[in-house]
């Protein structure tokens, strides 16, 4: 037997399902082959590594959001039997010819300065959103390695060099638009190593919280300000600093839904 | 899987019971879930593709010929939307822009297990689970379908509409390319 031949057959054997002739030929095969004999050690152990594999239990809100979607879905279906049986009659042309005055409204509203902030919003969904505490990751800007002003969560010396880095970062209180994409919460992680940085990582997923990379050292943490004790607990493991101060209560940002962290590790 | 459970469930549905439903989707929420995970990796991901997968059964339910052959039916709608899920999402770069740090869940200890055994089980079923997301497509499915949801061969043939010969000689491929993936961590 040649030893492909013989690899053919591991799922069978495996299985318990060869006839006799070829379990002889297998098995004489894997006396006299020393690497078949560890390819087939290895693919029982591969066998045992996946019947092993825990099945992940589903999230709680699986069956809520099935039925949300249903419901979704229903309202689409009810408003396209509307418009069916309103029965338009619609000749090819002036179809077309409406599809068309359409986009090249579209276009024109997208270029016009009718989009400028202040003159009129086409987008009131985003801002009030925004206006909630709930930032917009797309449209954030990025954080400059320079901008974690911090003041020490306990007062250490820490706490001192970062501070010395407020003047050139602070905003001014009146700048209100870039404020509304600035982090609520800037925190710095020093002296962690790459295993820790994953662990944290994993433990903020493992919460449900939006975790986005920026950077291989800056990550934003999207998380409920309701949850904010449980960040805190988290950063509680590890050498940290944290601005504003006030972030390091409970109640910091009490009012919004979501707040937003940015951590640098170091 | 309790087979005559879910036929009745499908009957008693198609009669407008709509705590059937509930019922069925509680029956095969975890299956169907993981085999979502299976393919696109991603926990958020995974939950909204099994949800569209419940929710393509509560639509086309009508469709089903035989009552008794739900669980096959429910398998190759799953398949169908895990195959477009994960065609759309790899378009999109879903999967060249995920590290392997950033899509796990953290370490969950069991009780009575230490932290470092309880880290090096979860680590070692991550990178199976990793190597098992690279397999081809048609090798992946049919890892996932009997090595992961533990399903008979005639199911496996079923579901995927080929041989029995032909789902065991591809699954025994698809082992042996996942032993190749993860030769040196064995």
């Amino acid at each position: 037997m040649q030893c492909t031949d013989a690899h053919m057959l591991f799922t069978d054997f495996a299985d318990n399902t060869l006839s006799r002739e070829e379990l002889h030929a297998l098995t004489g095969h894997l006396l006299d082959c020393q690497a078949c004999a560890k390819e087939w050690r290895d693919f029982q152990q591969i066998l045992g590594l996946m019947h092993n594999l825990e099945p992940q239990t589903p999230p709680a809100d699986l069956l809520p959001g099935i039925h949300a979607k249903l419901a979704q879905r229903g309202i689409f279906q009810r408003a396209w039997a509307l418009v069916e049986s309103l029965n338009f009659s619609l000749s090819i042309p002036a179809a077309a010819a409406i599809f068309t005055l359409a986009m090249l409204a579209g276009f024109l509203l997208k270029t016009s300065h009718l989009e400028q902030p202040g003159v009129l919003s086409s987008r009131p969904a985003r801002m009030s959103a925004t206006s909630h505490g709930e930032l917009l990751t797309p449209r954030r800007l990025p954080i400059a390695p320079n901008s974690m002003f911090a003041v020490s969560h306990d007062g250490g010396s820490l706490s001192e060099r970062l501070a010395s880095l407020a003047p050139t970062t602070r905003r001014p209180a009146a700048d209100h638009a870039p404020r509304l994409l600035s982090p609520d919460i800037h925190v710095l992680i020093e002296k962690i190593d790459h295993e820790s940085q994953v662990v944290l990582c994993r433990e903020i997923v493992r919460h449900n919280w939006q975790l986005h990379r920026i950077t291989a050292n800056l990550f934003l943490v999207h998380l409920p300000q309701a949850e904010l004790d449980n960040f805190h607990e988290l950063l509680d493991r590890h050498h940290y600093a944290l601005a504003p101060a006030a972030a390091a209560e409970a109640r910091f940002g009490y009012g919004k839904t979501v707040l937003t962290a940015a951590i640098r590790f170091e | 899987m309790p087979y005559q459970e879910a036929a009745q469930l499908v009957r008693a549905f198609r009669q407008g019971n709509q705590q059937a439903f509930n019922r069925l989707v509680a029956l095969y929420q975890r299956k169907i879930y993981n085999l979502a995970l299976g393919y696109v990796k991603q926990e958020d991901e995974a939950k909204d593709l099994a949800q569209d997968i419940f929710v393509t059964v509560f639509r086309q339910m009508d469709k089903l010929q035989d009552e008794s052959k739900f669980g096959a039916w429910l398998y190759q709608l799953a398949m169908n939307h895990c195959r477009n899920r994960y065609q759309k999402l790899r378009r999109r770069g879903f999967f060249t822009n995920q590290s392997l740090d950033d899509t796990e869940t953290g370490l969950n200890l069991s009780s009575g297990a230490t932290p470092e055994k309880e880290y090096e089980r979860q680590n070692t079923s991550r990178l199976v689970r990793e190597a098992i997301a690279t397999l081809a497509p048609a090798e992946k499915e049919v890892i996932l379908l009997r090595d992961l949801q533990e399903l008979s061969y005639e199911e496996i043939s079923e579901i995927l509409g080929l041989p029995m010969g032909t789902v065991k000689s591809k699954l025994n491929r698809a082992r042996l390319a996942l032993k190749n993936r993860l030769k040196h961590f064995l």
